[in-house]
């Protein structure tokens, strides 16, 4: 029972950790909250709804299809609204990624309806994982996870376009000064960041099953205090606060009741702020 | 002027006004490629809003700026850096503080470096050797400007002369064709300043980098540049030889009177 717990939270961990790790990098590079990164992830699990139910192309096919829709959609969001967002003050990005996220959600709900769609396809066979019987998308949710957190690592720390991330996210003026095409390295961020909450969105939907427009609206929540936690920035520490978020909620649901599930990831935001506010990481501790 | 492909940077007519305020009012300028130019002028004579329509911090309400002979009115500053090579600095240091010395010249290395979308999430040992080239330099310029023994250390922890030292070499690394200097002597001791001096005359020298720099410091300026400019109530007054500048008694009565 306690193992059951224990992996269910880490697969649903992982997909916070995938989503939020997105919203993570955005923040760092433009200093501002994206507000509709849930949306994306609604959007990526509907353009595969999408491609299976109305194309008739198989659940494989349907991934590339996804992160192409979703990567079109968001280049059109980027260069309208998320690369104006440079060097302004903080409520304008709360205003606008709130608007933009009204807007994903009441388009989504005018093009595929206001009631749950049925989402049908993935892997759903069951196999034998340490004795334990899990269901083949749950496995391999938790091993994407797993190269998409390498891969981003390695990006960030070795690649020139990693370096030109982490000068952005220090210091614009300088990288003005010195000539770094600021809004492309945030575009390229911002495009990044949500087309992996779309593949988080097509990678779960095989298991919740339901979607709808508003789907996306806990989600956006639920990575803000998994960044918070995770050290707003560090990579590393978005995946391990995804993980502990989504145990905790597994543990939560099953020994305390389900609808304290979705409370988790407040208290534990709230608990963070108090006592550790740089996150789980961080050196510095608040006494 | 012979041709225009002679001028670093060329401004033809150029005003700005904020509202009812002239802050520059119609210049016309041609600064060599390859020469110092001193520009200097009391407070409020419209010295910083020139660099800043120079550099697309602020679009000239009329006029055109040329760098070579590409027109660049209305650009942003990271392009012109970018496509023009024409780099500036400001009053305060503009550096990576988290960075060491080392990582901040790399870092500015490698800023322009890399184009293409492959290029830029760029693998292997192509990579690799860049870096290694990009360090090679770093050191180089470190030693140059005479930071060596600082190459570790981060730039926060830097005093601000050795700021400006460390901002003044990270702008070499793009390989510049032009630099423009906002007062790079304020707020530094006599020895730093010696040395900003020393290495501003090597790079020209030897790189051919046109400079233009705006400072108060009349005395140390009007040695080191070939020309010197004087603005006074967003025009100019006198341009020429420094040591025929500096004795005008029109620019004399501007200084004092401003």
């Amino acid at each position: 029972m306690l193992q059951n717990l224990f992996t269910d939270g880490l697969v649903i961990g992982s997909v916070y950790a995938l989503v939020s790790v997105g919203m993570t990098v955005i923040l760092g590079v433009l200093g501002q909250i994206n507000f509709a990164h849930g949306e994306y992830y609604m959007a990526g699990a509907f353009a595969a709804w999408w491609a299976i139910d109305r194309l008739g192309l198989s659940y494989m096919a349907s991934i590339p299809l996804t992160i192409l829709i979703v990567g079109i959609l968001s280049l059109a969001i980027g260069y309208a609204v998320m690369q104006r967002l440079v060097d302004v003050s903080f409520d304008a990005g709360i205003i606008a990624t709130l608007g933009v996220s009204l807007l994903l959600q009441n388009t989504a709900t005018l093009i595929f309806g206001g009631t749950y769609q049925i989402f049908d396809g993935g892997w759903l066979e069951p196999m034998r994982v340490f004795g334990e019987d899990i269901a083949q998308q749950r496995v391999l949710i938790f091993l994407v996870t797993l190269v998409v957190f390498g891969a981003l690592e390695w990006l960030v720390r070795k690649s020139t376009f990693g370096k030109q991330m982490r000068a952005v996210s220090q210091n614009v003026e300088c990288c003005h000064v010195l000539g770094v095409d600021v809004r492309r390295v945030v575009l390229i961020t911002f495009i990044l960041g949500t087309t992996l909450a779309a593949l988080s969105g097509v990678m779960t939907a095989p298991i919740t099953i339901n979607i709808y427009g508003a789907m996306g609206e806990a989600i956006t929540l639920k990575s803000f205090a998994v960044i918070v936690m995770g050290g707003m920035g560090s990579i590393g520490g978005t995946l391990v606060a995804g993980w502990v978020l989504g145990i905790m909620e597994s543990l939560v649901a099953a020994y305390v009741g389900l609808q304290f599930r979705d409370a988790v990831a407040f208290a534990l935001l709230v608990m963070v702020l108090m006592w550790r506010p740089s996150g789980f990481f961080s050196t510095k501790a608040r006494y | 002027m012979t041709a225009e492909t002679q001028a670093a940077l060329s401004l033809r007519g150029v005003r700005k006004s904020f509202g009812p305020v002239i802050a520059v009012a119609g210049i016309d300028l041609d600064i060599a490629a390859g020469k110092i130019c001193g520009l200097i002028g009391p407070n409020g004579s419209g010295k910083s809003t020139l660099f800043d329509c120079c550099t697309g911090l602020v679009r000239p309400t009329a006029g055109q700026v040329l760098a070579g002979t590409t027109d660049i009115t209305g650009w942003e500053m990271a392009r012109i850096a970018r496509e023009e090579r024409l780099l500036r600095s400001f009053q305060k240091a503009v550096v990576f503080r988290a960075l060491t010395a080392e990582e901040n010249l790399i870092l500015a290395g490698q800023m322009t470096a890399f184009r293409s979308l492959a290029a830029t999430f760029s693998l292997g040992p192509l990579a690799h050797r860049r870096v290694q080239a990009l360090r090679a330099r770093a050191g180089e310029l470190l030693e140059r400007v005479g930071l060596a023994h600082m190459r570790h250390s981060k730039a926060g922890e830097m005093s601000f002369g050795q700021q400006k030292l460390l901002q003044f070499a990270s702008m070499l690394m793009p390989e510049p064709r032009t630099i423009l200097l906002d007062e790079p002597f304020a707020g530094i001791n006599p020895v730093l300043i010696e040395r900003i001096v020393e290495n501003i005359r090597a790079v020209n020298r030897e790189q051919g980098v046109t400079f233009v720099i705006v400072e108060h410091n009349i005395d140390v300026l009007s040695d080191l540049s070939h020309r010197l400019v004087v603005l006074s109530r967003g025009s100019i007054l006198a341009d020429g030889n420094p040591e025929d500048v500096i004795r005008d008694p029109r620019v004399v009565e501007a200084y004092l009177a401003g």
